[in-house]
């Protein structure tokens, strides 16, 4: 650099920006292509039939599909013959078996993870080891069944008559309670959902700014990107808090606005409990926090005003006051020593790491419940002998 | 205003235009002060936090005024220790009492490196080395040059006052040189050295009792040897930027590293690390102390080793000079310690392997092989006490036990020589490389679309960094 330049010529005043250029577009294509060859994902399930005017779309029974996110691997959707995700069949149980049913929304129904490594087949293989007599689980959840799209869901999971229904639920899902267009679910329509086809809503042009934002926004080379940085919590949390109203839940008082979404999440928690005791089924609420708030309770630099135990504390209050059983999956969480592991970073979900976790400790809370269906259980997985699943 | 930042360069391009707009003397210093005042007062908005630092400078002026070019010997020497104190006191050094301190918060912001620039003119004036006597405007431009307030470099008055008399050229080829230097300056700091303390934080974090031995030795010697890399990445590039910002307001700052990690001993090393600090230190300390010594022990056996004693008390101040806490005692400690012990070897060596004999082993390709990596190693474990607390300090070396601390050092001695190797072996033969008889690294072309690559990432990267994360992504409805 101490050396004397020589002076520009004609030729560099039209080949040094062609250079700039192509420098340009080789770096963002290069990257883009080597990011979706070396991080494939494939989030399309191809089992999703949009048969229903009410919950939008059931999945094909005896369907079998595979997905994978950016950051996970590879897996696979196995449906039953009533199109729920699980490796049962829904008929009737035989004498002895105990069934578990699961609604709510992605985490619930084990998006981006293989079967095994869901919340629910956890907790199905845990209590199965753990409990004298196999533990079943059928698996009414599924990406975008929030709000009360989770009464329909209840009704059908009360129909296989389980020994309990769990609803998981994280921020997210009680930000996005996405059931505004749909209509007061009468007894009626639980009773007999009707089932018509759904016109998919076709996507409209968008301008050439929308999308190019479109295209940053579903950059893999992006997603790859993020994936690294927020590998580090102490980048990923203060980042997080950046995104305003979704982050707000972190930062006791609540804004109206979260506070109008959990009075709504009230109302649905009383609706669920109630369809629950009505078939003397306990109906059990498990909340998996965000992974900005573990992030926040394992070291990464927590902004003023935050508290991340404000929220489950809420939710917790929410589902004693209408007799529903509440599990903190933060508590297992906090724990582990390399949290940003336990979910995808960049999607958001629980990993197939962090799911099981929850998973088995969630069956170590059922069979420590009193009263509870599973009272003939051990208290923990260390102390059961193992078992095959069911 | 941080430095470097996205603000800081559209600051110094606005400014520089300005400063452009005339080539008249007293236009560019009265821009440049305008300049270096509004950046000053970006740090506070409270007029009181300045007061203690426009104090300084005020006495600063007026003592190397009233002293110039021999003049009042014994007042010189009681400005210059007063000066000493001064700057002792103000930065509240853990020695002085705190009850003496200013009880109001003020702002210290570049202000060890305007206590060298002052001192340094302070001295020069009174031993007649600068011709001209300091007029104000000058004085203020230089104590308060907002392209080396934040971390130096220190140059000498005597280079800044010249370039204000002589008009450096400023054609496409310098600015395109320049903005070279921003560009890679920029890149070293904010994606580099970001990336190596992600690095080295995530390695703290990984750090436990729970690991298996290789787990904690490898955490172990990442959390030791990245930091001298961060630490390099980090200063070199605020360096680079301000060098080549200062390029634009027609003024050459001097260069502040050199290839550190490629010397043989820590002698060397601190020749090519942070060169103005120690070329000032050489100047005013160790220089003055080896006449001092020389004068006064003429034993033939002790001459050899007054460099020795002398190396120790300048390269004690260059770490004490950091921080004001007992951390940054043993740093200097150790940083002394190292190279007169550097120097002893030297020393020692010579008498028994005879000159010609030491030349020969120093110019052994396996030896100089070693040595670097024992002078990285040393760097790595003295700058333990530059970022850590004692706290940290004795956590580590709680979690880590004697064993997987001794073979943590024993790794970066084998990694750091192995590397330093291969990266001294290889740089002379890719700068070779030539194409159609030109060299290829050093084209014009191949630097564009280097620097076009690295703002690429720089911008990219910068732009997810202040991008909200993202939620739950829902995609399946």
């Amino acid at each position: 650099m101490s050396e004397i330049p020589s002076p520009l010529t004609f030729r560099d005043a039209w080949l040094l920006p062609l250079i700039c250029l192509a420098t340009v577009l080789i770096m963002l294509i290069g990257a883009e292509v080597a990011a979706q060859v070396f991080w494939p994902e494939e989030k399309d399930n191809s089992c999703v039939v949009h048969d229903d005017t009410l919950l939008g779309f059931h999945h094909r029974p005896h369907c079998v599909s595979r997905m994978k996110a950016a950051e996970g691997p590879w897996y696979t959707n196995r449906y039953n013959e009533c199109g729920f995700r699980s490796m049962a069949s829904c008929a009737p149980v035989a004498p002895g078996v105990r069934r578990i049913a699961f609604i709510g929304a992605s985490i619930s129904g084990g998006h981006l993870v293989e079967y095994e490594h869901t919340i629910a087949a956890s907790l199905g293989q845990s209590l199965t080891a753990m409990c004298p007599a196999p533990v079943q689980i059928q698996n009414l959840a599924a990406a975008g069944y929030t709000g009360r799209k989770n009464i329909l869901r209840m009704a059908e999971a009360l129909r296989l008559h389980p020994q309990a229904v769990i609803l998981v639920q994280t921020p997210v899902d009680i930000e996005n309670q996405l059931d505004d267009t749909l209509p007061p679910i009468t007894d009626a329509i639980l009773a007999a959902p009707p089932k018509v086809a759904v016109r998919v809503k076709k996507i409209r042009k968008v301008g050439l700014m929308q999308q190019a934002s479109n295209i940053v926004r579903e950059s893999r080379a992006v997603v790859v990107a993020q994936h690294f940085m927020f590998s580090d919590p102490s980048v990923y949390s203060p980042l997080f808090m950046a995104n305003g109203d979704t982050a707000v839940f972190l930062k006791p008082p609540f804004t109206p606005i979260w506070q109008a979404r959990l009075t709504r999440f009230e109302e649905l928690i009383a609706a669920l409990a109630d369809q629950a005791h009505r078939a003397g089924v306990p109906f059990v609420l498990v909340f998996v926090p965000h992974q900005a708030e573990i992030a926040m309770e394992t070291g990464a630099p927590r902004p003023p005003g935050v508290d991340p135990l404000a929220f489950p504390r809420t939710l917790e209050a929410i589902a004693l006051r209408h007799g529903a059983v509440f599990v903190d999956a933060s508590e297992v969480l906090r724990r582990q020593p390399d949290p940003a592991s336990l979910y995808y970073r960049v999607d958001g979900h629980p990993s197939g790491k962090g799911q099981p976790m929850i998973g088995r400790s969630l069956a170590e809370h059922l069979a420590n419940l009193r009263p509870g269906p599973f009272l003939d259980c051990h208290g923990s997985i260390a102390s059961a002998s193992p078992r095959k699943s069911s | 205003m941080t430095v470097p930042s996205v603000l800081f360069l559209v600051f110094a391009l606005c400014a520089a235009v300005v400063f452009n707009l005339s080539a008249a003397k007293p236009w560019r210093q009265a821009v440049l002060l305008v300049v270096n005042i509004g950046f000053l007062a970006s740090f506070s908005h409270d007029p009181v936090a300045y007061v203690p630092f426009l104090g300084f400078l005020a006495f600063g002026f007026l003592a190397q005024g009233a002293t110039r070019e021999g003049g009042r010997p014994r007042l010189f020497l009681a400005l210059v220790v007063l000066m000493v104190a001064a700057f002792v006191w103000l930065k509240r050094y853990s020695f002085v009492p705190k009850e003496t301190f200013l009880a109001f918060p003020y702002l210290l912001i570049g202000f060890s490196y305007v206590f060298f620039r002052v001192l340094h003119l302070l001295i020069d004036s009174h031993q007649g080395a600068i011709e001209r006597k300091v007029g104000l405007v000058s004085y203020l431009n230089y104590t308060l040059n907002f392209t080396t307030l934040i971390s130096g470099p220190i140059q000498r008055y005597q280079d800044f006052h010249r370039m204000e008399t002589q008009r450096l050229p400023l054609g496409l080829v310098e600015m395109g040189t320049a903005v070279e230097r921003i560009i890679i300056g920029y890149f070293k700091v904010a994606m580099v050295s970001l990336a190596l303390s992600m690095v080295q934080r995530q390695a703290l974090q990984h750090l436990g009792p729970a690991l298996f031995l290789p787990d904690r030795v490898g955490s172990g010697a990442l959390i030791a040897a990245v930091y001298p890399v961060y630490l390099y990445f980090n200063f070199s590039g605020y360096t680079d930027v301000v060098i080549g910002v200062a390029r634009f307001f027609r003024i050459e700052l001097p260069e502040n590293f050199n290839r550190p990690f490629s010397s043989e001993n820590a002698i060397i090393f601190w020749g090519r690390w942070h060169m103005t600090l120690s070329g000032w230190l050489r100047t005013y300390v160790y220089n003055p102390l080896m006449m001092q010594g020389m004068s006064r022990i003429t034993a033939p056996s002790l001459v050899r080793y007054i460099s020795v004693f002398c190396l120790f008390v300048t390269f004690f101040l260059v770490g004490v000079w950091h921080g004001q806490t007992t951390e940054f005692l043993v740093f200097g400690l150790l940083t002394g310690g190292g190279v007169a012990a550097n120097q002893l070897y030297q020393v020692t060596m010579q008498s028994m392997l005879k000159p010609k004999g030491y030349r020969a082993l120093a110019a052994n390709g396996v030896y100089k092989a070693l040595a670097r990596g024992l002078n990285f190693t040393w760097f790595a474990f003295t700058q333990l006490w530059f970022w850590s607390t004692w706290k940290q300090i004795a956590d580590i070396s709680h979690t880590m036990g004697p064993l997987a601390l001794g073979l943590s050092a024993l790794a970066i001695y084998g990694v750091a020589t192995l590397v330093l190797a291969a990266l001294e072996m290889s740089r002379p033969a890719v700068l070779a490389l030539t194409w159609g008889g030109a060299p290829v690294v050093r084209s014009r072309y191949v630097r564009t679309a280097q620097l076009t690559a690295l703002v690429v990432i720089t911008a990219g990267v910068t732009l997810l960094l202040n991008a909200p994360a993202p939620d739950i992504v829902y995609k399946a409805f």
